[in-house]
């Protein structure tokens, strides 16, 4: 941006008193004035006039606005006019300054202001102060004003901002709090991972087990189920139950069948150990001989034996016939006449003792007769009276007192009679009385009893008598008897051959039940043979021939039952497993569709979390490399601009006016990784190896020549936004060298295209300069003002305008 | 290859804007006696004088010095005068003297090319360094283009917030890709 300043009018401003104007249109603007004229009032208002405001002189010092105006200002007032050449136009600022403050804009805009008070302006009081001003730092900022220029002077607070922001993607644990779901989602997935996987691994187990056990069912049940359909375990379940039924029945007519068959097998196992012909032969010749020994028995002891019995059942018609058992007959009519025997012996002998006692009773009748005769008469003799009267004479003894004989009868006094007393004349004779009358009781009671006992004698002899057999009955007995003996007798002498009967009578019958045997084993047997066809035809297997031998076919039978009942049996066991799997079947698909469900949804889950979280890394890898770059952008900046451009010409500034200094200053930057950075100055030898605080080291002359050329070098190190320089009395303790040196300096800025305003106070150093800063060519110009004060006091600026004069001194 | 210090002197202004005057030297018609002498070129008008104190005696470079002095008052001519004062250093008293007429650069004997270029460097053109706020901003630039996503663009956009504002994007962006993963899990524990 092309910018000049082309005049300025003050009034009343500071130490300017009255009004001064002052052509300041040339690259060089020279001031000088003794100390107390305005030089510094003359920079004030070009500032003022640029910026609307006197940063410079604002510094630090709390109500400088009222002393801006002159002490001596009318209504104290200051006014400043500026002209500037802007862009090829001139442009002007007028500013009208009181205690109460700024009316109207400076000429420079906010930014440009800016850059003025601190890159173009550089204030005698600020000079001084300049490197403690950089380093100062303000407690309640970061940073100190040279840390805070660099970030500016490289716009570096966007980058560190970057950089900070972004220090949390350096290291993931710092995500943790800020990046809660990040974090969680980094620790969980491997877990959820491997839960996903297990939950797949598990369901595709399920799957594959279900399928084997499918495999199994179809396996254990056959065709029960069409091989290309997917099983229904209802009507599967009802199909096995089905056919494990038909096989139960199988079973249990198998079973019949072969218990059939064992009764069949153990009667022709018996059979099979005899021999038929010889048995029935025995048996045939047993049953002759036996048939040959009951008629020879018939014959001789049999006739006589019925004929004893034949008589004998004229008197015992229960005695049974000699043909159902010879000796059961004989037993009976033995047994018949033994006890007809007893008991008419018995009849006898009980007649006979009845004759006897019949005798005795009639003798006691005969005595006890006699007894009551004797009773009887005695009685006769004992009156009945005697009795009455010891009642009557018990009935007057109350009437007959102790001591009184009087009679109560006769009224005769007794004791005329006895010297006994009345009452004991009494008493012995009622007890005479009575005593007869007990003989009598008892008399009579022995009648009574002898009466009795006669009596029932008389009725047992009755009885006897009744009892007693008729001596024809007696006599028939007897006959009787004497048969029943010769029976007897007899039967007695046939016993043996009655026992020898039965014998025989007993083999003929066993002979017989022996042939009925052999005959109905052969029937039995056909009998089995027919069965065994039958069940060889209902099992579907070969008839038996007629040369097959019962056992074989039983053999074979069995064979094919045990075969049959193992099938069946076996394909119960299979379909009971398969019922038992079918029945799982349900709830195994059910957990199967759960599981792969639960594996599908973590599966997801981890899909979308990882999914997430690699887009969340891919966005952390971006910050980490935009905070790389950014680091390393501000590694760059700072080592290029600061480091090295920054120094370099701080470097060569600061030689040019101290060549023979061994030192010099420069910046360095402490950088500490991701951190902010901070500027602090420090010095280096020439030769290298690193000084110290350039305070410490450098003379006071060096020091404000560091501080000159470090202003010099921040101006120059970044874009000359507005290409001039304003220096406010530079040189008061530079040496004769530098000021030398500093001439050179000027003219190189110039050489730069700034322009330059710079106020001295001394004479030989104004001269000097305006001779050493002469126009070098045509067009270049170089204002040289003068500030003193007129007689009354006003201030008064004398400027003049050197232009270009070709050397005649040193030919072309 | 140069053998003296006046020869070295002589290279490195020559190398900048400064030409080797003819010998003898003539100063507004009056003759100079030193060792070497150069003008600026263009808009520098400095003459340079070199002067070897092994060679000449500081008073008759001061004569010599003062000589050119007072030649270019007589024309007037306001170019700068500098004395380069090679080999031995003389006298302060002697370089004082010397000073009231011209810049005078002593650099000594055994001065080295770099101590060399130290004390004429007032004479040489100052070079800046090709950068400023532009420079900076053209590398801002470069930094948000050459990471393509968009993220770093939000997040060189709130730098100019401040870091925080950085943090907060860059934690928004980090967490975003699991906002839209609630949804599902609430449905599955739903289900579950």
């Amino acid at each position: 941006m092309s910018f000049r300043l082309k005049q300025i009018t003050i009034q009343d401003f500071r130490s300017i008193r009255g009004q001064v104007t002052v052509e300041l249109n040339a690259s060089i603007v020279l001031v000088h004035g003794p100390n107390g004229v305005g030089k510094t009032s003359l920079l004030s208002a070009i500032e003022l006039g640029l910026t609307g405001d006197v940063a410079a002189l604002s510094r630090g010092e709390e109500g400088f606005l009222q002393h801006l105006p002159h002490k001596d200002a009318p209504k104290g007032r200051s006014q400043i006019g500026l002209t500037a050449i802007h862009g090829g136009a001139d442009v002007s600022a007028d500013i009208s300054l009181s205690r109460e403050g700024v009316e109207g804009q400076g000429l420079l805009a906010a930014a440009e202001s800016t850059f003025f008070s601190d890159r173009c302006y550089l204030a005698q009081s600020t000079l001084g102060r300049l490197l403690e001003i950089y380093q100062h730092q303000d407690p309640r900022r970061s940073g100190t004003p040279l840390t805070r220029f660099v970030k500016d002077l490289l716009r570096l607070d966007p980058l560190e901002a970057l950089i900070e922001g972004l220090h949390p993607v350096g290291h993931v644990n710092r995500l943790r709090a800020p990046a809660p779901q990040y974090w969680a989602a980094r620790s969980d997935l491997p877990t959820l991972k491997k839960d996903a996987d297990n939950a797949e691994a598990g369901a595709a187990q399920q799957g594959a087990d279900l399928e084997v056990t499918e495999g199994e069912i179809r396996d254990l049940t056959g065709d029960a189920w069409p091989a290309d359909q997917s099983i229904d375990p209802a009507l599967l379940a009802a199909e096995i139950t089905r056919r494990r039924q038909a096989d139960d029945r199988s079973l249990s007519d198998l079973a019949r069948r072969r218990r059939e068959i064992d009764v069949i097998s153990g009667q022709v196992t018996i059979y099979a150990a005899t021999d038929a012909g010889s048995v029935r032969a025995t048996a045939e010749q047993s049953l002759v001989a036996a048939r040959a020994q009951v008629s020879a028995w018939a014959e001789d002891d049999g006739k006589r034996l019925e004929s004893v019995l034949k008589v004998m059942r004229s008197a015992f018609p229960e005695i049974p016939p000699v043909g159902n058992g010879p000796d059961t007959a004989h037993r009976a009519a033995v047994s018949h006449a033994k006890a007809e025997m007893t008991r008419l012996e018995l009849l006898i002998a009980n007649d006979a003792a009845l004759e006897t006692s019949l005798g005795e009773v009639d003798q006691s009748i005969i005595q006890g007769t006699a007894r009551l005769g004797q009773i009887d008469r005695e009685l006769a003799e004992l009156s009945e009276t005697n009795h009455a009267l010891a009642g009557a004479l018990a009935a007057l003894a109350p009437h007959i007192h102790d001591g009184d004989n009087d009679c109560p009868v006769c009224g005769r006094d007794y004791s005329e009679v006895s010297k006994q007393p009345l009452a004991a004349r009494l008493s012995a004779r009622i007890a005479e009385l009575a005593a007869t009358a007990g003989r009598l009781e008892a008399l009579s009671r022995e009648r009574s009893v002898g009466a009795g006992a006669v009596a029932t004698a008389t009725r047992r002899a009755d009885e006897y008598r009744s009892r007693k057999l008729s001596p024809l009955a007696l006599a028939v007995a007897k006959r009787e008897l004497a048969q029943l003996q010769e029976w007897w007798n007899e039967l007695t002498a046939l016993a043996k051959a009655s026992d020898l009967g039965t014998a025989a009578q007993a083999t003929l019958a066993a002979a017989e039940l022996a042939l009925a045997q052999v005959t109905s084993q052969d029937t039995a047997l056909s009998g089995h043979r027919l069965q065994l066809a039958d069940q060889a035809v209902a099992l579907q297997l070969t008839s038996p021939g007629d040369d097959e031998a019962a056992t074989a076919i039983i053999e074979r039978l069995v064979t094919e039952l045990h075969r049959r009942e193992r099938a069946a049996s076996e394909r119960v066991e299979r379909l009971f497993q398969a019922e038992e799997l079918v029945r799982q079947l349900d709830s195994r698909r059910a957990a199967l569709t759960s599981a792969l469900a639960t594996a599908k949804s973590r599966r997801e889950r981890v899909d979308t979390l990882a999914k997430a979280k690699v887009e969340a890394d891919r966005r952390i890898e971006v910050a980490k490399t935009l905070a790389d770059q950014a680091r390393s952008l501000r590694t760059d900046i700072i080592s290029q601009v600061f480091n090295h451009d920054l120094n370099t010409v701080w470097r060569d500034l600061f030689i040019r006016l101290a060549p023979d200094e061994a030192f010099v200053p420069r910046f360095t930057l402490m950088e500490n990784g991701s951190g902010p950075i901070e500027a602090v100055l420090e010095t280096v030898y020439r030769t290298g190896g690193v000084g110290g605080d350039p305070r410490a080291m450098l003379s006071a002359g060096n020091l404000n020549t560091a501080a000159l050329t470090l202003f010099l070098a921040l101006h120059l190190s970044v874009t000359p936004t507005l290409p001039l320089l304003i220096i406010d009395d530079p040189v008061q303790s530079m040496d004769e060298v530098h000021i030398a040196q500093f001439a050179a300096l000027l003219r190189t800025l110039k050489a730069l295209d700034r322009q330059l305003v710079v106020a001295v106070h001394e004479r030989a150093l104004f001269d000097y300069l305006s001779l050493e800063l002469s126009p070098a060519f045509n067009g270049d110009r170089l204002i040289t003002v003068e500030l003193s004060r007129a007689s009354g006091g006003d201030t008064l600026a004398t400027w003049d305008v050197k232009t270009f004069e070709a050397d005649r001194a040193i030919a072309a | 290859m140069v053998t003296t210090p006046v020869e070295a002197v002589g290279v490195i202004l020559t190398a900048a804007h400064f030409r080797r005057l003819a010998r003898p030297l003539m100063i507004a018609g009056v003759e100079i006696e030193i060792a070497d002498a150069f003008v600026g070129a263009g808009n520098s008008p400095d003459l340079v004088l070199v002067g070897d104190t092994v060679n000449d005696q500081p008073s008759r470079l001061l004569g010599a010095v003062e000589g050119a002095g007072r030649a270019l008052d007589l024309v007037g001519s306001r170019r700068p005068l500098t004395l380069v004062v090679v080999g031995p250093r003389p006298a302060s008293d002697e370089l004082r003297e010397m000073a009231k007429f011209a810049r005078v650069l002593p650099v000594g004997d055994a001065a080295d090319d770099e101590t060399l270029r130290n004390w004429l460097s007032a004479l040489l053109p100052l070079k800046l360094p090709a950068v400023g706020a532009s420079g900076v901003e053209l590398a801002n630039s470069e930094l948000v283009t050459e990471v393509s996503d968009p993220l770093a663009k939000d997040l060189a956009t709130a730098a100019r917030a401040g870091k925080d504002q950085v943090a907060k994007v860059l934690y928004a962006a980090i967490e975003e890709p699991f906002a839209a993963d609630d949804e599902p899990l609430e449905d599955e524990a739903d289900a579950s």
